[in-house]
């Protein structure tokens, strides 16, 4: 007896401002075949350098008790809204977000001997032992009908470390090391690390005394968004430019030891701040890629920043504040 | 020409996917007589440094115990999450962030603990009389590392997968080369190429 193979297709025809999304999958089956019932399930996957998420967004009933004649095609529309917050599909370099529909076909007890097991029959399928054959489709999801909103904040600007400084001090530790204690001692080292800490921390706290408050306000505005900056009299850098950027940051915790990814996904050009008393004030465009606003889901971040950069007797100084952006 | 996957085959693994992918370094039914002998609690340590493979087994063996959940300790852990727990047997991933005084009072507890762990704890057991069972999770031959990455690519792809695509011993002999057996650098190495 000729075994029934199923060949399905999928699609997503459209996504509303709603988030709602349209859509629908065909079935042919080789032979005829009763099924119970069609059903399919939309989950949201996160997978990535950490462990793998996949989280139930809503359940599509399809057909109910159906006979699938042979090799006929059956389209069945289906509809649904996703929540307002979802997540669009996106292809990072340490993590992906995608959304998949299980479609799985309820055959009848009688006729579940008739289906092919085998799983790579016209598309993988998993049979499992409750007379159900399930199959996976993967599909993206954006929405490029929303725009990009900031989130209006008015908060201060955190000041990075800065790495010359931090290698100046490991130099000098380097030089004193090899001329006082020229033998491995770890002891010494562990002191040396330390103290190479403090010291960094310290001239942090001295360059930020130095120079005083710097502070980010953002507005939305039609086509992009304002940064304002203001500053005190102290905060005095040379060649002043801002810029924002997209960075998704990934933790790794599998395991018994943490890992922390992070790639800056997008950098903005960089505008000079000419005429910067107390304030200054920027319009940024929002990036041509329309699927990039805040993320924060368990692992996985995609946060924007924007980082304001000058010198102070030489040294390149950066401050940064994140911020959020939304899609309304 | 490559496949195209349905995702990056060198992802973190679904829970539900794990069972497809993993190749156990140990006798399942060995382990399960061990933990169900309820008459002597006994502790059970996946021992091997990090990358070895050790919580994807605990993982693994813990879907067999649905109401026993693994408890994953990390740096912000309080004890209490373990000490004050009713599971029996008894899942911790990273039992090291546990203090040596915490550690002695769990293990008083009588009953089965599975956990995994960087180094040996058979003296605090033997300190307290309480059986202890160690797996090793060092060392990788070729023939098992290419049968690991074959697996999570034919479960990631949607068609069958010429032998081309797939690992063979040689390609799994270098990977050993480069990484030892630092399985977890290999996933992670691979998962660049295939993204």
């Amino acid at each position: 007896m000729t075994k029934t193979a199923f060949i399905q297709g999928f699609s997503i025809e459209s996504v509303s401002t709603t988030n709602t999304v349209t859509g629908y999958c065909t079935i042919n089956s080789t032979e005829t075949i009763h099924t119970e019932g069609i059903t399919g399930m939309i989950h949201f996957q996160v997978r990535g350098r950490m462990a793998s998420q996949k989280e139930h967004i809503v359940t599509l009933e399809l057909a109910n008790d159906m006979v699938l004649n042979s090799n006929e095609t059956y389209t069945f529309p289906f509809s649904f809204t996703l929540p307002k917050e979802s997540i669009a599909s996106y292809t990072g370099k340490n993590v992906s977000f995608t959304y998949c529909c299980d479609i799985i076909i309820a055959i009848t007890k009688n006729d579940s001997n008739l289906v092919d097991r085998n799983v790579f029959a016209k598309i993988k399928a998993i049979v499992t032992s409750k007379n159900e054959i399930k199959t996976t489709h993967y599909f993206d999801l954006v929405n490029n009908n929303t725009a990009y909103e900031v989130l209006e904040i008015k908060e201060t600007f955190f000041l990075q470390t800065n790495l010359l400084i931090s290698l100046i001090f490991i130099l000098i530790f380097g030089a004193i090391y090899s001329y006082y204690i020229p033998e491995f001692n770890t002891l010494y080292i562990i002191l040396g690390v330390v103290l190479i800490f403090l010291l960094v921390f310290v001239a942090n706290q001295f360059i930020k005394g130095a120079l005083g408050k710097v502070s980010l306000e953002t507005l939305q505005n039609d086509d992009g968004f304002y940064c304002k900056i203001y500053k005190t009299k102290k905060f005095n850098l040379s060649n002043q430019t801002l810029y924002y950027e997209i960075i998704e940051e990934v933790t790794d915790s599998r395991g018994s030891t943490t890992a922390t990814y992070k790639e800056t996904i997008f950098t903005s050009p960089k505008r000079p701040l000419t005429d910067f008393r107390e304030t200054s004030t920027v319009q940024f465009d929002y990036p041509e890629n329309k699927n990039l606003k805040s993320v924060n889901y368990k692992e996985v971040s995609i946060f924007w920043r924007v980082v304001l950069e000058g010198n102070y007797y030489g040294t390149k100084m950066k401050y940064s504040r994140v911020f959020k952006v939304l899609k309304n | 020409m490559s496949p195209t996957f349905k995702y990056n085959p060198f992802s973190g693994v679904l829970a539900e996917d794990l069972n497809e992918i993993l190749v156990p370094r140990f006798d399942r039914n060995v382990l399960m007589s061990k933990i169900k002998q309820t008459d002597k609690p006994i502790a059970i340590e996946f021992l091997g440094k990090k990358g070895r493979g050790k919580t994807t087994h605990l993982l693994h063996l813990n879907t067999e115990f649905i109401d026993s959940p693994i408890v994953f300790l990390n740096s912000n852990s309080s004890a209490s999450e373990v000490l004050n727990n009713d599971s029996n047997p008894l899942f911790i991933d990273s039992i090291h962030h546990l203090g040596l005084p915490d550690r002695l009072r769990l293990f008083k507890q009588n009953k089965t603990i599975i956990y995994t762990t960087h180094y040996t704890r058979k003296w605090e057991c033997r300190l307290l009389k309480k059986e202890i069972y160690s797996l090793h999770f060092n060392g990788i031959d070729p023939e098992t590392l290419q049968h690991i990455l074959n697996k999570r690519l034919l479960l990631a792809s949607d068609i069958e997968l010429k032998s081309t695509h797939l690992f063979s011993v040689t390609d799994s002999l270098e990977l050993i080369k480069k990484f030892k057996d630092n399985y977890r650098a290999i996933i992670n190495h691979l998962y660049v190429t295939y993204q």
